[in-house]
């Protein structure tokens, strides 16, 4: 089996939200569910780049539909998480308790 | 019935033979991968159309342009990533045109003119006021500047006279010196006004001496000329333009005349209306005026007299100027006497002096045996300096 890929703090974030969204996830709605959880508006150049660098990478693949008129007779491109998707989140998220393990309430040292 | 909604898109600008909006066609040429154009503006028309209809149109195309500025670095960079060496190459190139672009637009705007800041002068040594030499109207010179110092093309500038002697100042800034005076003008453009002094000079003649004499070697002259008011008496606050032809013969400088090297030359003055040209003679020094080339045309030999002393040199046959020059300027000329076989009269009947420069000039014609002679004279100077020239004519 692959090593599983590093993610950077985004492409999690984005692969997370392609993973909520499931068969719905496009770009628009990606960019839409990181601003709401994130409570930052995100580009939408920068949302493409990091699914196209996700999918690069094996983490997602995508398929086109019809031309939309409501996207001015463009398709739309919607993205489902692979194999190797799954297993990165997995680690992501396994890497992520390790570091948070033991670790009780924080409190700020008294200045 | 049915209404039909339109959806915007960036498509708006259309090229019709292709189907692609510029912005597509812009990224497809900068290398950017034509799926991720696609996505990025279904994405935007999409959603401009959602806002359009709940912010307003103003709005949502507010929204669409801060989203492709912010996006436009995302797609460059991701054409760098994954566009083949072509499309690398062709990026470097869209981005080195915009970046020049870019520079073009910065250099401009730093350059552009701005609004009239400072009238100045237009003349170097204007400070104690603009000398007008002329009889005709002339031109105020003056430049406009805007505030970082730029001079400004073809600013609008209005002239009035302020004070001072009556001379007419037409409001484009033509000057006419009717009589000799002083007055204020002002000059107006946009926020800026500037008075300046105008010294009012007319000239009405330049009077000079037909040629200078100068010998290889000897400290600068003064041009001998001078420059005729209305009322007959020389101007002494002239301005205008003293040009040597032929500079390696000799150079004007300080108001003052140097020979460079043996020759003949003109020097063209103009102040004011008026003009004037006058020949320059550097002439060579020589030990004798026997024996000269043919080509040896302007000599001069230099004259020492002590009290009592004379000097005797033979003269050559043929016609030519005999003339002597002071080794100071207005020191009395030894006392000369030709003799032998030579006549000598005061010009030649074509050239003349309109101001003598020389103390002594005559124009003589010889046969063999004839001889000048230089005595110290009776003038009281210890001794006498200066140089005799003899100007061969053609």
């Amino acid at each position: 089996m692959a090593t599983p890929s590093r993610l950077g703090s985004f492409e999690l974030a984005a692969l997370l939200a392609v993973a909520r969204l499931g068969h719905g996830a496009y770009g628009l709605a990606i960019r839409r569910d990181l601003s709401d959880r994130i409570g930052r508006e995100y580009s939408v150049g920068a949302v493409y780049t990091t699914l196209q660098r996700l999918e690069a990478k094996g983490l997602l693949k995508s398929h086109t539909t019809d031309p939309l008129p409501v996207r001015g007779g463009r398709s739309r491109r919607t993205f489902t998480i692979t194999g190797a998707g799954s297993r990165a989140l997995r680690a992501a998220e396994r890497d992520a308790a390790a570091l948070w393990a033991g670790v009780g309430t924080i409190r700020p040292e008294p200045a | 019935m049915t209404k039909t909604v339109r959806i915007p898109s960036l498509e708006d600008s259309n090229d019709a033979t292709h189907g692609r909006s510029v912005t597509e066609r812009l990224l497809r040429i900068v290398g950017v991968d034509p799926a991720l154009v696609d996505c990025v503006l279904g994405d935007l028309a999409e959603e401009r159309a959602e806002r359009s209809a709940t912010q307003g149109a103003v709005l949502a195309w507010l929204w669409c342009i801060e989203q492709a500025v912010r996006s436009t670095p995302h797609l460059l960079l991701s054409a760098y990533r994954y566009g083949g060496p072509a499309a690398r190459l062709r990026l470097c190139a869209a981005l080195g045109v915009v970046g020049i672009a870019l520079a073009g637009i910065g250099t401009a705007i730093a350059l552009r003119d701005g609004p009239p800041a400072r009238i100045i002068t237009a003349l170097a040594n204007s400070e104690a006021g603009i000398v007008v030499n002329n009889i005709n109207p002339v031109q105020l010179p003056l430049h406009v500047l805007d505030k970082r110092g730029h001079r400004l093309k073809s600013p609008r500038v209005h002239f009035e006279r302020a004070s001072g002697a009556p001379i007419s100042v037409s409001p484009s800034g033509e000057i006419t010196c009717r009589v000799a005076g002083d007055a204020i003008v002002r000059a107006t453009s946009g926020a800026a006004t500037q008075e300046m002094k105008v010294l009012c000079r007319p000239v009405i003649d330049i009077r000079e001496s037909s040629w200078i004499d100068l010998v290889a070697g000897d400290p600068p002259r003064e041009l001998p000329f001078y420059a005729v008011g209305l009322n007959g008496e020389a101007v002494d606050e002239l301005r205008g333009t003293i040009l040597v032809t032929d500079s390696t013969v000799a150079t004007y400088d300080g108001n003052m005349i140097r020979a460079r090297n043996v020759g003949r030359t003109h020097v063209l003055i103009k102040v004011g209306d008026q003009a004037t040209p006058m020949s320059v003679v550097v002439h060579e020094l020589v030990q004798s005026f026997e024996s000269l080339r043919p080509n040896q045309s302007d000599v001069a030999r230099r004259v020492r007299l002590a009290m009592g002393d004379t000097l005797r040199w033979a003269l050559p046959p043929g016609a030519f100027w005999l003339k002597y020059i002071p080794q100071r300027a207005s020191e009395t000329p030894p006392t000369i006497t030709l003799e032998g076989n030579v006549g000598c009269s005061s010009g030649d009947g074509v050239r003349t002096y309109r101001m003598p420069v020389e103390e002594y000039g005559k124009y003589c014609v010889a046969k063999s045996g004839a001889s000048v002679l230089l005595a110290h004279g009776a003038n009281g100077l210890p001794v006498v300096e200066g140089s005799l020239l003899l100007q061969r004519a053609p």
